[in-house]
């Protein structure tokens, strides 16, 4: 088999949830399958968890690079390899049904133009919860995961769908796709993102640029949720979400369609304060504020990017706004 | 806010005169309240309606899409598409016939339909015309149902699914439609619902309320030799009457779902009929040779001023009739005879103040006419009409809308008319009232009572229960009563002069 797929793992400080992980990603059948991990400088007992894995292959980091530039250390030297042709991102607190990356690999192969998947992910700890099956942004222009917290719908329940994109929790890119995606002297996950919004950032340049992105709910994997940012609090998510949000926005988002979506991007902004509020305590909309205000300071570096990410737009104005309004399902 | 609108209605009531100026002078208000009905029936109903989904067994496919292309702009092909690619019922195989003239257009259309092993494209040399286009489609199906989608509109995602699901409970389904709506012109708001009334051929006669989604048996298509090009801007509605008039009774079958959006294009029939005048000429043309094949005389097809593209047929029979009033209505035949004008068929006045005496009819007379209670007619066409409607083939028995005392109008007559009846109340109750389709509309109705009926001689057998004061009810193999919408009659009290009530109604 030449069609080879790299499994990409960043870890920071995961040490008690890596071994599930690995072990998901080693029992994966049907496939022929490299394993690469990146560890961000961790503090913790990683070093010795990894020895118990001689075929993972390790890279050691002395500083943490933050999930973006991790993720593109790790996809550059799987690229390295030419029969590596499928790329899947697994984040160290997810695990991965053994079909996953054959069935998303015999998805790819059948059907054409596909630069993204992504299975039904699934609660770690209750499979009967949802975590996502894709990614979109409303039309509000802010980041969703769809199907979060829904109960899983009975067999048969899903299909095939394409979508918006793909959340970087387990999902898989090929390579066509990472090589042709334009503005890439900044990685392919923009590296002054650091953490968060990055995926949406990929899944959104994807979709500007006609790549299609496709839900398969025969691969399965389970998700734990956001296990290194507990270690951070979420005021850190809060804060990097804020920051990167108007790059995000910014970077991809047709003139047209920005414009068109204003009164909405206003409610929007509106609504996620109050939810901020109920959520996390009154001080969270003001973080939200200022890291939004922080954001929209850092926006001028992203101009070269948006001009080319525009230069290569192959999508209708309208058709994006209609995405936008419906969950970020096609069609 | 609320308190300032609950005021302002208890200021303006709907049914005064000042409060019907103000609703007339801000139409905006009523149809964002439409709007905001259809978004919550989008939000909240809609979602729970669906059928389970159900697989695609066996290889080959149930359903063909045939989507005939011409110049498609890019903004509308790719949702189209898209909406076909991601149906959640997999059975189905689409052909895009693309006749575009435009060589980037082309090359986009091919580029798309590569992206899915389901689409099938085929490049025509020259545009023949929709009819030529789609007729160059459905020669390449190889499944037994064909699905019409235009080439700008766009499909629920579980369309296909909620066809497959009805065809599988019912096999020997030749023609299934659906419930349709507007699709804003950038393709991101829906208005506008049809909610279309159950099946009834007599339907037919105002225009094709099938359309859209159709989906046909693909024999039935190859039998009346697939669309015919001189109908083209009609060539559906023609397609369908004559596969009506092919002379044995069709299993047509109603998805009370909304399954198709119709895009408001620049250039399409959603928006406005000027768009396409040829498609009224080609609507008009296709239903007078219907007419003509079934035998039926008519006076000419006129073009109602609303809904779009509605058509008006007018059946004569020019025989002898005798006009009945019975009972209470004896009174009131000077009255009618006052408003009738210009009759083609011969009317003779009969007045039976004992009550209904069938023995009276005289024997040349045709056709009779009864009324049970006095009704007075708003158009001088109104005898003419009902005697020319029972001419049609498998009409029984004729009544008028009536106003105000109406049968038709009542509520279980009118949840005959879409089985959705429970959630388009709840929507109206939220200010809504673009959800059903008018009710002046032909249609076969399940019953008549004994109010204002018109029969042919040999149906006379039917007078009898209505002269009993019983309703009549009859089911379809015997032929249907039909309600014939464009005839209005109001209820007047007879015990006022006629010479008032003539004055009345002129």
């Amino acid at each position: 088999m030449t069609n080879k797929v790299a499994f990409c793992v960043v870890a920071w400080n995961n040490a008690d949830v890596l071994p599930v992980c690995l072990e998901s990603l080693q029992a994966q059948s049907g496939v022929d399958f490299d394993i690469y991990l990146l560890d961000n400088g961790s503090s913790d007992s990683t070093r010795t968890v990894l020895a118990d894995y001689p075929h993972v292959k390790v890279t050691w980091s002395s500083t943490n690079h933050g999930f973006a530039r991790g993720n593109n250390i790790l996809i550059r030297q799987a690229l390295d390899d030419p029969n590596v042709q499928y790329v899947a991102l697994i984040n160290s607190d997810a695990t991965l049904d053994p079909a996953w990356a054959s069935s998303l690999v015999d998805f790819a192969e059948s059907h054409a133009n596909v630069g993204s998947l992504q299975g039904l992910t699934l609660d770690y700890f209750n499979h009967a919860v949802v975590d996502s099956t894709h990614i979109f942004v409303n039309s509000f222009l802010h980041p969703q995961q769809q199907g979060f917290g829904e109960p899983r719908k009975p067999p048969g329940g899903y299909y095939p769908l394409k979508v918006f994109g793909v959340n970087a929790a387990a999902c898989m890119y090929t390579r066509t796709m990472i090589e042709s995606l334009p503005d890439r002297q900044h990685g392919f996950f923009d590296e002054r993102f650091f953490m968060y919004v990055e995926d949406a950032d990929v899944s959104y340049r994807a979709l500007i640029c006609g790549w299609d992105s496709w839900f398969v709910p025969d691969a399965i994997a389970y998700h734990m949720g956001s296990t290194s940012t507990k270690k951070r609090g979420s005021e850190y998510s809060l804060k990097m979400i804020g920051r990167n949000l108007p790059a995000m926005v910014y970077k991809n988002t047709p003139r047209g369609v920005f414009r068109r979506s204003i009164p909405h991007v206003g409610l929007g902004l509106i609504k996620l304060l109050r939810v901020y509020a109920e959520r996390n305590g009154i001080k969270a909309p003001v973080m939200f504020t200022l890291a939004l205000l922080r954001g929209f300071t850092r926006i001028p570096r992203f101009t070269a990017s948006r001009r080319q990410i525009m230069a290569a737009k192959s999508i209708e104005d309208d058709y994006l706004m209609r995405i936008f309004r419906q969950d970020g399902v096609l069609g | 806010m609320r308190r300032v609108i609950s005021l302002l209605k208890r200021l303006l009531p709907a049914e005064t005169s000042r409060g019907q100026f103000v609703r007339r002078l801000i139409p905006g208000i009523r149809w964002s309240a439409a709007r905001k009905g259809y978004r919550r029936y989008i939000r909240h109903a809609e979602p729970g309606l669906w059928s389970p989904r159900i697989s695609a067994d066996g290889a080959s496919p149930l359903l063909c899409v045939v989507i005939p292309l011409f110049n498609t702009p890019e903004r509308y092909l790719a949702p189209l598409l898209d909406s076909l690619t991601n149906q959640s019922f997999a059975g189905f195989e689409a052909v895009l016939a693309d006749a575009s003239t435009d060589p980037t257009c082309a090359a986009f259309i091919k580029m798309r339909a590569a992206l899915d092993d389901r689409f099938r494209y085929l490049r025509l040399a020259t545009n023949g015309g929709i009819s030529a286009n789609t007729n160059a489609a459905i020669a390449l199906a190889s499944a037994p149902y064909v699905v019409f989608v235009d080439h700008d509109d766009l499909l629920a995602r579980e369309a296909l699914n909620e066809v497959a699901c009805r065809l599988s409970d019912d096999p020997t389904i030749d023609v299934l439609y659906s419930d349709e709506d507007l699709l804003s012109e950038d393709g991101t708001r829906r208005r506008s619902p049809a909610f279309k009334p159950e099946w009834s051929p007599h339907l037919l006669l105002h225009c094709n309320f099938t359309n859209h989604l159709s989906v046909i048996r693909r024999s039935l298509i190859d039998e009346v030799g697939g669309l015919r090009t001189e109908c083209d801007g009609a060539q559906d509605f023609d397609l369908l009457l004559r596969l009506h008039d092919l002379g044995r009774p069709l299993n047509v079958a109603h998805i009370p779902l909304v399954l198709y959006h119709w895009r408001e294009a620049a250039s399409s029939t959603a928006r406005s009929l000027g768009n396409k005048t040829y498609a009224v000429d080609a609507g008009r043309k296709a239903m007078a040779e219907h007419l003509r094949r079934v035998g039926v005389e008519s006076a000419g097809i006129d073009v109602l001023p609303a809904p779009p593209g509605w058509l008006r047929v007018k059946p004569r029979w020019q025989v002898p009739v005798a006009v009945l009033g019975a009972g209470p209505a004896a009174d009131s035949m000077p009255l009618l005879r006052g408003l009738t004008r210009n009759a083609v068929c011969a009317p003779q006045w009969i007045s039976q103040p004992d009550g209904l005496d069938v023995s009276a009819i005289p024997g040349d007379a045709h056709a009779v006419v009864v009324f049970f209670q006095p009704f007075k007619p708003l158009h001088p066409d109104w005898l003419d009409d009902m005697v020319g409607a029972l001419t049609i083939p498998g009409v029984t028995a004729v009544t008028p809308l009536l106003a105000g005392h109406d049968d038709v109008n009542d509520e279980a007559a009118f949840g005959a008319l879409n089985p959705n009846i429970a959630v388009i109340r709840q929507l109206q109750a939220v200010g809504d009232t673009a959800f059903t389709w008018p009710i002046n509309i032909i249609r076969d109705v399940p019953s008549i009572k004994p109010l204002v009926v018109a029969v042919r001689r040999d149906g006379l057998g039917l007078l009898d229960p209505l002269a009993a004061g019983e309703s009549v009810l009859i089911s379809p193999d015997q032929g249907y009563l039909v309600s014939w919408g464009l005839q209005r009659m109001t209820a007047y009290d007879a015990s006022k002069s006629s010479k008032q009530a003539v004055g009345e109604a002129s």
